[in-house]
């Protein structure tokens, strides 16, 4: 159907042609747009003109639409002939009614349409009719979507700082995350250099300068390393830099992701400490096993044999007369003794070394009593050396077995080492504590050997493998442990003129209750 | 069952083969009557067979039923409650209360015999 522009005043502008050409021209510019769809509603309404962008927008031949009511373009949830009438009074009254919303193509699908409708008059002033010009803005809409998700979704991170760098490496954006972990507000960061964020080592290395080097020459950087926040505190940040380019290709700024991994890194080493911790209690756990074990063997299957033939010596002896027969049995008796003794004294090693110290079994004693049975029994072992014995009776807090065990020690060795020919003294006083002295004349023990005189298997000169005593230099290492565990002491002190003295020092039974 | 208490039957409960050999052999030379068993479960048998013993001389670190648990279940029964029981051990540290007597290992002949002199005739 062809339009009378002329009619409706269209060229008007164009003075320097005449109407008629003008008009014609200005058809032939309808016909071949194809971006807008360009059409004219008769007054009521129905579509009067269809061009080919109408077509392409609309899907609709002008055949098929000449005659129909625009209602046709709208929705179904709209009431469609009431919005119609509405958009027509509008443009009738104004002149002009603008919008966007959705309209639908033939094939039923949406589009987001711009829309104008001119109302048209003729030279009288009368309404012949409506422009309607129509653009589809489906990806326009998509992309203005896009944009302010994209927004919504910067703006509303939290637990990461995203903000875009010029060029240069001054900051142009700041999201709230990025205030949230380095602490600047978006007025006191937007316009500042980043280098803002790094301490100063890195900054004198040109660390910032590389870090966007290497963004633009491979398309991204991404590191992890110690940023600052605004207080000064450092935070182990994980960093990503990426080159923002327009389809030109020309470098517009960089998008700048930073993550604060603090706490995971602090994690991760309490995680390997912990790992590390229980690996050394596992190891702990072996060794003590071990411990027992080798406990168990000293303790018990080492001394089975040992009864064995304790007793079968013990058997023979009561059935042999020959002489020679008793004399060897009585070195095989003294033999498997002193090799009991020797176990005894290796499991007290491991005990007070590594099973947690000696077990001791603490008691109220007299110390009298004590003493006076380890004097007896070495007076019985010794029958030709006299032992001047004094003692107070005294209570004193302590495991008999090994006081004994000490006493029996440091008399043995005072009348296996001290001269034959002079007493041994033992003699206990009570003051502040309870003192006992053993004293010897003879030899004395030279200073050197003094000084380690309780170290474990530490054999002096006196003491050499074919000497009397038991021969593993264990005796006064255990009985200067035994002591410690009595909350006592050990003192030495020899030399030629005064002879040797040993000197247990145990605190009273009544100052321990104390 | 045999109930009446033998005057001059000792029970060894040791593991040791050795030991346990050698002190039967103390012993019967002295003229005693000796049983032995290698673990507490074939002892509470040996004694259903011959009745409670004079004494019981008692290993307690054992395979099978240790000496612990062999004292335990011999007290459990009325019978045999009152039957001395010397640890000989070198556990004796570790000894169960109500023992009658804790021996630490290893055992001289002469106490062996002089110990066994004390509950048993021989």
């Amino acid at each position: 159907m062809a339009v009378d522009w002329a009619e409706l005043g269209v060229g008007q502008a164009l003075p320097a042609l005449p109407e008629n050409q003008t008009a014609e021209r200005f058809q032939l510019l309808i016909e071949s747009v194809k971006d807008y769809a360009i059409f004219i509603l008769n007054p009521d309404g129905r579509v009067s003109t269809w061009n080919p962008g109408a077509e392409r927008i609309k899907g609709y031949s002008a055949q098929e639409i000449i005659g129909q009511h625009f209602s046709v373009f709208y929705p179904p949830e709209v009431d469609a002939a009431e919005k119609c009438r509405l958009e027509l009074e509008i443009a009738a009254r104004d002149g002009r009614f603008e919008e966007e919303g959705f309209r639908i193509r033939k094939d039923g699908s949406r589009f987001w349409a711009n829309v104008t409708i001119t109302a048209l008059k003729d030279r009288r002033g009368r309404l012949v009719g409506f422009a309607k010009v129509t653009q589809d803005l489906t990806a326009r809409r998509a992309a203005e979507d896009e944009t302010r998700r994209f927004r919504l979704l910067v703006e509303s991170v939290k637990d990461y700082a995203i903000f875009i760098l010029d060029p240069a490496g001054v900051v142009t954006s700041w999201n709230p995350g990025a205030e949230r972990i380095k602490g600047y507000t978006s007025t006191e960061i937007i316009g500042k250099h980043f280098s803002t964020f790094y301490p100063a080592e890195a900054i004198a290395e040109g660390k910032c300068e590389r870090e966007l080097e290497i963004a633009i020459q491979e398309g991204r950087f991404e590191e992890e390393g110690w940023r600052l926040r605004k207080d000064g505190s450092q935070f182990w940040a994980n960093v990503t830099i990426t080159p923002l380019r327009d389809p030109a290709d020309t470098l517009l700024g960089f998008a700048k992701v930073t993550r604060d991994l603090t706490q995971r890194r602090e994690a991760e080493a309490s995680r390997q400490l912990l790992a590390e911790q229980s690996a050394a209690l596992a190891e702990k756990a072996r060794i003590q096993e071990f411990q027992e074990r080798f406990l168990a063997i000293l303790g018990h299957d080492l001394r089975n044999p040992l009864a064995s033939i304790d007793m079968g010596i013990g058997i023979l002896r009561q059935q042999s007369e020959n002489e020679d027969a008793a004399r060897i049995l009585t070195r095989m008796q003294s033999s498997s003794r002193r090799m009991t003794r020797m176990i005894e004294q290796i499991l007290d090693l491991t005990r007070s070394r590594l099973a947690g110290g000696l077990e001791l079994d603490l008691r109220s004693l007299d110390l009298q009593e004590t003493l006076s049975r380890i004097v007896d029994e070495m007076r019985s072992a010794y029958p030709t050396r006299p032992i001047n014995f004094f003692a107070p009776s005294v209570r004193i807090l302590g495991d008999q077995d090994r006081l004994e065990q000490v006493f029996s020690n440091l008399i043995g060795n005072a009348l296996a080492h001290g001269d034959p020919s002079t007493p041994v003294t033992v003699h206990a006083r009570v003051a502040d504590d309870v003192s006992v002295a053993i004293h010897n004349r003879g030899e004395p023990i030279p200073p050197d050997v003094q000084a380690k005189i309780f170290d474990p298997f530490r054999r002096g000169e006196r003491e050499s493998r074919t000497s009397k005593t038991v021969g593993l230099g264990l005796g006064l290492y255990i009985s200067w442990e035994i002591i410690r565990g009595h909350c006592g002491s050990i003192e030495i002190d020899s030399d030629a003129e005064r002879g040797t003295t040993f000197r247990v020092k145990l605190p009273l039974e009544k100052h321990l209750r104390a | 069952m045999i109930t009446t208490a033998s005057t001059h039957t000792v029970l060894i409960v040791e593991d040791e083969e050795d030991l346990r050999e050698l002190m039967r052999h103390a012993l019967q030379m002295r003229g005693y009557r000796v049983v032995t068993a290698a673990e507490g479960t074939e002892a509470l048998r040996k004694i259903d067979d011959i009745g409670p013993p004079c004494v019981v001389l008692l290993d307690l670190l054992m395979p099978g039923m240790n000496g612990w648990d062999f004292f335990e279940k011999l007290r459990q029964r009325p019978e045999l409650a009152s039957v001395p029981v010397i640890v000989h051990s070198s556990a004796a540290a570790r000894a169960p209360q109500g023992v009658t007597r804790v021996l630490q290992k290893p055992l001289a002949f002469e106490t062996l015999v002089s110990v066994v002199g004390e509950y048993c005739s021989n």
